[in-house]
């Protein structure tokens, strides 16, 4: 086999490396200049509204490319991050409240407990393929809600509210300007990227790629399974936690279903979908597209319990499911793939 | 003679009332080709997917290099040597034809990029470098059963296992695809090939094993097995049966 | 607390009755799954969309309930293979993420009928006042059985055998079971997939619609009623097994049973505690349902 392999060592090998390592310097370089260029919004922005729609938009872009790791890499659709979400923001703030425990902290202490919950129910969950996995996600994430509405300690269906201190980066509180919390977010988002962006290089993202399209096939070349599945999920829960705590930090005020209910863990896996499942652009053009869209019908149409943006995400996510499978992100590639799939 | 790539001592597989594998014993050396033949439902696939770890034995062992593999599902004797193709071809159809091979590679390259290098040129190897970027999806079938190949040879296989790679191929495709089993064969690799077509195998193997029912009925040189009368029999009654 | 016999007796047989209609919904639910692998998220709404139009209908023509259920019934049916043949049909020919797209077309509808309902009808709760069987109830022995909710119950039962019939005696039953154990024999058989397919997606409308005309004689309507439901029958499906009809008639007894003493042991905000703990238990102990095949 080698001296066969050997033989043939060309420069194909050498041209199509150089290729595939170039496209992704440039995908380094795509990233650093939307950063630098959304970095500068504060400067422009400065309408309280349309600042909040930013740092929801950034905020959504950075849960839903935590998802994308599990549901787009690795196929495993959850209906029910919401409860990793929960975790970060009632793990923080409660930390915060009863512990004393910086935000920092216990935002990475919450983070750590949420992705230790996804190995602990993927240990089961995982068993069950497709659509059973699916289902299982959004019961689960169904009775956190029912548990955390009944539990006085985390004040019930009350919720909760952070005490008011002064403007700190320590405390991560800021009452004046909601600017440090768009550098944060930011940041967030960025690192959510960049985790992805890693992962798609290294060997895990094409492992899970591959047990995504076939499970069976990737185990017969060696690929384990369900350690892949138990990975992709203890990543995405953490940065989900992680998301979850700053919109605790972010509202300053939490309650069971704003932060465990079904609502969010739509809004996480939405943009994945419509911008295209595991793929790298795909959670933050979807994300950027419906943050805003659902903001916006809401607004203007009625209050949120008009259910415009509702028909707003199912019309698209029906449109994307149906014409184009692949998320609008392929529509950028377009040119290419017609080009190359001919034979 | 050295001990044996693969044994396997006297398999047993039931469905129900059904015995798709009756007392099935196999040894192949280091190298060595096998041609796995019979008519159809004579428990080749079972078999097959036996020896891959697809299906669990209701009796019998399987050793490889010495070393009992019965109980390891595909995944670690994948790890240990034993790569193989599937019938039904699967590719992952989002991923490029090179990424999937990289899945294949990464399993001996902890590094992705020395990963791929050598996709690349597993990918050379069976000729589809032309179409290393386009998604696995959009390959021709016997494309896509080329690629199955590369990504199984990818892993570094001491032992191949094909299921009906020739299945569906026009004659000018039959013929590039045992070019291609012929150069695996060179660089060492033992084989095992299902097929259901006699012809396609014999100039290929060192040696046939014909089932029938569940049965090893005969094993030999492909001159011996052509020649069989059990075998034959078996055949004649195989065209009945279709 | 200690309970008298009558009164858990009385707990028992409304957790029997709710158990049923929990049942019903559930059927189509499984038998869409059983047909053709595909889980239908919009179901929570068929369901909706079945007790507003009770709603609606009963506002306009004035008649009474019990009379329009078949009227009710069949417009889901149609709602049903509309859907197939709009939809769900075009999702069975992607080549990329095909889970995901099943998953999310229909979830998707779900979404447009639930807001649609929120933005045209508001969010209100609504329920029809005035029935012939509403505020009745048949007291046995010192147990008290609401009229409606007992003959949603029996109506159910009727249902099962109903489809008990259909899959036993009938050319479509035979073909229904011959699609769930091999799709690609039923061509072989000469069997019109996309007609079996429309009519699984029908009757599984169907029977959300039945479910719905039931739902509405005693149940508050209101947009995101479907949800809840949906949750309970992904419980009971999986309990019961995905794809068997019969499994979900049982698991849904069971269901109902276990929500109704949850909600007297604890509390009845909890009620549904005891129902997830109880699907927490199958994902564990028998990912594939009580009756479902390994």
């Amino acid at each position: 086999m080698d001296r066969a392999l050997q033989a043939s060592r060309s420069s194909f090998a050498e041209r199509h490396i150089a290729e595939a390592s170039a496209r992704r310097r440039r995908q380094l370089v795509a990233v650093a200049l939307f950063a630098l260029v959304a970095a500068c919004l504060p400067l422009f922005v400065t309408d309280v509204y349309t600042l909040n729609v930013v740092i929801l938009t950034l905020m959504y872009l950075a849960l839903s490319t935590g998802w994308n790791i599990l549901g787009g890499y690795c196929g495993q659709i959850s209906l029910g991050h919401a409860i990793y979400f929960g975790i970060g923001a009632y793990g923080t703030v409660l930390l915060y409240m009863m512990a004393g425990v910086v935000p920092w902290i216990g935002l990475l202490v919450s983070a750590a407990l949420a992705a230790g919950l996804a190995l602990a129910l993927g240990y089961f969950c995982f068993r069950l393929a497709g659509h059973y996995y699916t289902i299982a996600t959004i019961v689960i994430a169904e009775a956190a809600l029912l548990l955390v509405l009944n539990w006085d300690w985390t004040g019930a269906a009350l919720g909760l509210q952070l005490p008011f201190g002064p403007d700190s980066w320590a405390t991560l509180q800021f009452g004046r300007t909601k600017v440090p919390y768009f550098y944060f977010v930011l940041a967030l988002s960025l690192l959510a990227w960049l985790t992805a962006w890693i992962i798609e290089g290294a060997r895990w993202g094409y492992w899970w790629r591959a047990v995504k399209d076939d499970a069976e096939a990737a185990g017969s070349l060696g690929v384990n399974i369900f350690y892949s599945k138990m990975g992709a999920s203890a990543i995405s829960a953490f940065f989900t936690a992680v998301g979850g705590a700053f919109y605790a930090l972010f509202t300053s005020y939490i309650d069971p279903n704003s932060v465990f209910g079904f609502r969010i863990s739509l809004l996480i896996a939405l943009p994945a979908v419509l911008g295209g499942i595991g793929t790298l652009w795909g959670p933050a053009i979807g994300a950027v597209l419906l943050i805003p869209l659902g903001e916006v019908t809401r607004s203007y149409i009625g209050g949120s319990g008009s259910g415009a943006d509702l028909v707003t995400y199912g019309a698209l996510v029906v449109m994307v499911s149906l014409l184009r499978p692949e998320g609008l992100v392929s529509l950028l590639h377009l040119r290419k793939r017609t080009r190359g799939a001919r034979p | 003679m050295s001990e044996p790539l693969l044994q396997v001592r006297s398999i047993f597989r039931n469905f129900g009332a059904l015995r798709a594998n009756d007392d099935v014993s196999l040894d192949v050396q280091v190298g060595e080709i096998v041609g796995l033949i019979g008519p159809n439902g004579a428990g080749k696939s079972t078999f097959f997917n036996i020896i891959a770890g697809a299906l669990a034995p209701t009796r019998g062992q399987i050793l490889f290099e010495g070393r009992d593999v019965t109980a390891l599902v595909p995944a670690n004797r994948c790890r240990l040597g034993i790569a193989r193709t599937f019938q039904v071809v699967r590719s992952f159809d989002s991923m490029s034809v090179i990424d999937n091979i990289v899945v294949g590679s990464l399993l001996r390259n902890h590094d992705a990029r020395t990963a791929r290098h050598m996709a690349c040129e597993v990918l050379e190897f069976v000729e589809l470098e032309a179409r290393a970027d386009t998604p696995a999806g959009d390959l021709t079938s016997p494309e896509k059963r080329r690629l199955e190949l590369a990504r199984a040879l990818a892993t570094r296989p001491k032992l191949l296992l094909l299921d009906e790679v020739m299945a569906g191929l026009t004659p000018t495709e039959a013929l590039r695809g045992i070019a291609l089993v012929k150069r695996i064969r060179e660089t060492g690799v033992a084989i095992i090939m299902v097929e259901h077509v006699m012809e396609i195998v014999m100039p290929l193997v060192d040696r046939i094993v014909v089932l029938d029912l569940g049965k090893i009925i005969a094993s030999g040189s492909a001159a011996e097995i052509t020649t069989d009368p059990l075998v034959v029999a078996a055949y004649l009654g195989d065209s009945i049966r279709a | 607390m200690a309970l008298s016999f009558e009164a858990i007796l009385q707990v028992l047989l409304s957790g029997l009755l709710m158990g049923l209609i929990y049942a019903l919904v559930a059927s189509g639910l499984s038998l869409i799954f059983g047909l053709m692998d595909v889980v239908n998220f919009a179901h929570g709404e068929f369901l909706m969309v079945a007790m507003y139009l009770m709603f609606g209908l009963v506002t306009v023509t004035g008649l009474d309930p019990l009379l329009l259920w078949p009227v009710v019934t069949a417009c889901l049916f149609l709602l049903g293979s509309g859907v197939y043949l709009g939809i769900i049909r075009y999702t069975m020919r992607a080549k990329t993420n095909r889970g995901m797209v099943q998953v999310f077309t229909t979830f998707g509808l779900g979404l447009i009928l639930m807001g649609l309902a929120q933005s045209l009808l508001s969010p209100d709760y609504r329920s029809i006042g005035h029935t012939w069987i509403s505020g009745k109830s048949v007291s046995v022995a010192g147990i008290y059985m609401p009229l409606p909710q007992l003959v949603g119950g029996v109506a159910s039962v009727a249902a099962f055998v109903l489809i008990w019939l259909m899959i036993t005696r009938t050319d479509f039953g035979k073909a229904l079971e011959a699609t769930r154990e091999d799709a690609g024999a039923v061509a072989l058989v000469g069997i019109d997939k996309n007609l079996i397919f429309t009519l699984g997606w029908g009757f599984g409308g169907a029977l959300s619609g039945l479910a719905g005309s039931i739902l509405a004689t005693f149940f508050y309507i209101y947009p995101s009623v479907g949800s809840s439901f949906l949750l309970t029958a992904f419980v009971t499906v999986a309990l019961g097994g995905f794809g068997s009809v019969y499994g979900a008639l049982a698991a849904g007894i069971i269901i109902g049973l276990v929500e109704a003493t949850t909600a007297v042991i604890l509390t009845p905000a909890l009620k549904s505690l005891g129902v997830f703990t109880v699907y927490l238990a199958v994902v564990v102990l028998r990912p594939r349902g009580l009756f479902g095949s390994s």
